[in-house]
């Protein structure tokens, strides 16, 4: 595999099985996961850092589309049963892109605050200025 | 009368000379020798503020370098960087904490009105709207020459209640 292809696309139905083949290889462990906003599906890509080679280090990339399909959190298989790593990661997407992963606990804020709403790297995210914690305080210059 | 008259050129003969003042002219003199910052360094800026209290810009020349790791150590609350609306009841509350007399430094655009990212969903435009700023600093980040002389700016108002009250903006 090292020689060959340094990138796979798989379905959302053989994510699991696939990481947990890759994993029980010995050489990969999860590196990051990407989200990107496409017109039609949002595409997911797992970057698996490889540690495999002779001396060297090389990455490994495992794609998979999320279909738009009118419901608001499209939704893939999680990774925590393979990969703790991927606990934080998918916590991370789901909270700046609104990808839900099913079969996992937790799938709460991370980086932006709890009671934030909507999912802002989306391209159709709104920017716009809610009443939140600096308009509320008193003190502060009128 | 006679007697204190008396007294005076007694004094003036011997060369003793006396400043009257109040007690609280006394502490603000001391208070603006020895403002006491809490290090609340969000954003690059707060390497900026680190190099004014290094060796070669030596903020302690002025007596303002003892920079302390709890509010209620700290007359001075410097923001250094960005504020986001998470970040925002933390600040809050850390003003909160510090003892009275205190005075807030926005340092750098970020602090200032949000500056580059005032646009973002995260960020709040200005650390003005969650506590009240004494000094601004302008600069992207500002040299550390610049937070000197906000310090400076700082001591004169400290100094000169004239300035704390004039309405610069009305």
């Amino acid at each position: 595999m090292r020689e060959g292809a340094r990138e796979i696309a798989v379905s959302a139905a053989e994510l699991v099985a696939t990481m947990a083949a890759l994993k029980a290889l010995g050489d990969f462990i999860l590196f990051d996961i990407v989200a990107v906003d496409r017109p039609e599906r949002y595409e997911l890509t797992y970057r698996l850092l490889d540690r495999g080679g002779e001396g060297r280090v090389g990455f490994f990339t495992v794609r998979v589309s999320a279909e738009k399909s009118g419901a608001d959190e499209p939704s893939l298989p999680s990774l925590v049963g393979v990969w703790k790593a991927a606990d934080v990661l998918e916590r991370e997407v789901w909270d700046l892109m609104g990808i839900r992963f099913e079969g996992r606990a937790g799938l709460k804020r991370i980086l932006c605050m709890d009671d934030f709403e909507g999912h802002p790297l989306r391209k159709d995210f709104v920017v716009r200025r809610t009443p939140r914690f600096a308009e509320a305080q008193e003190g502060g210059r009128p | 009368m006679e007697l204190a008259e008396r007294d005076v050129e007694e004094l003036k003969n011997n060369a003793i000379y006396i400043a009257f003042s109040s007690v609280e002219k006394g502490l603000d003199f001391c208070r603006s020798n020895s403002i006491w910052p809490v290090a609340f360094g969000l954003a690059c800026c707060a390497i900026e503020m680190m190099a004014a209290g290094g060796a070669r810009y030596d903020l302690s020349r002025f007596g303002f370098e003892v920079f302390r790791p709890s509010p209620r150590q700290a007359d001075l609350m410097i923001v250094a960087g960005t504020v986001t609306d998470k970040m925002a009841p933390l600040l809050r509350r850390l003003y909160d904490q510090m003892p009275e007399p205190k005075y807030v430094m926005a340092m750098g655009s970020c602090a200032i009105c949000g500056g580059p990212f005032a646009d973002s969903y995260s960020v709040v435009e200005g650390v003005d709207k969650i506590v009240p700023v004494d000094v601004y600093v302008p600069g992207c980040p500002p040299r550390p020459e610049a937070l000197i002389d906000a310090f400076l700016k700082l001591r004169a108002k400290l100094r000169s209640p004239a300035i704390a009250k004039a309405k610069l903006h009305a």
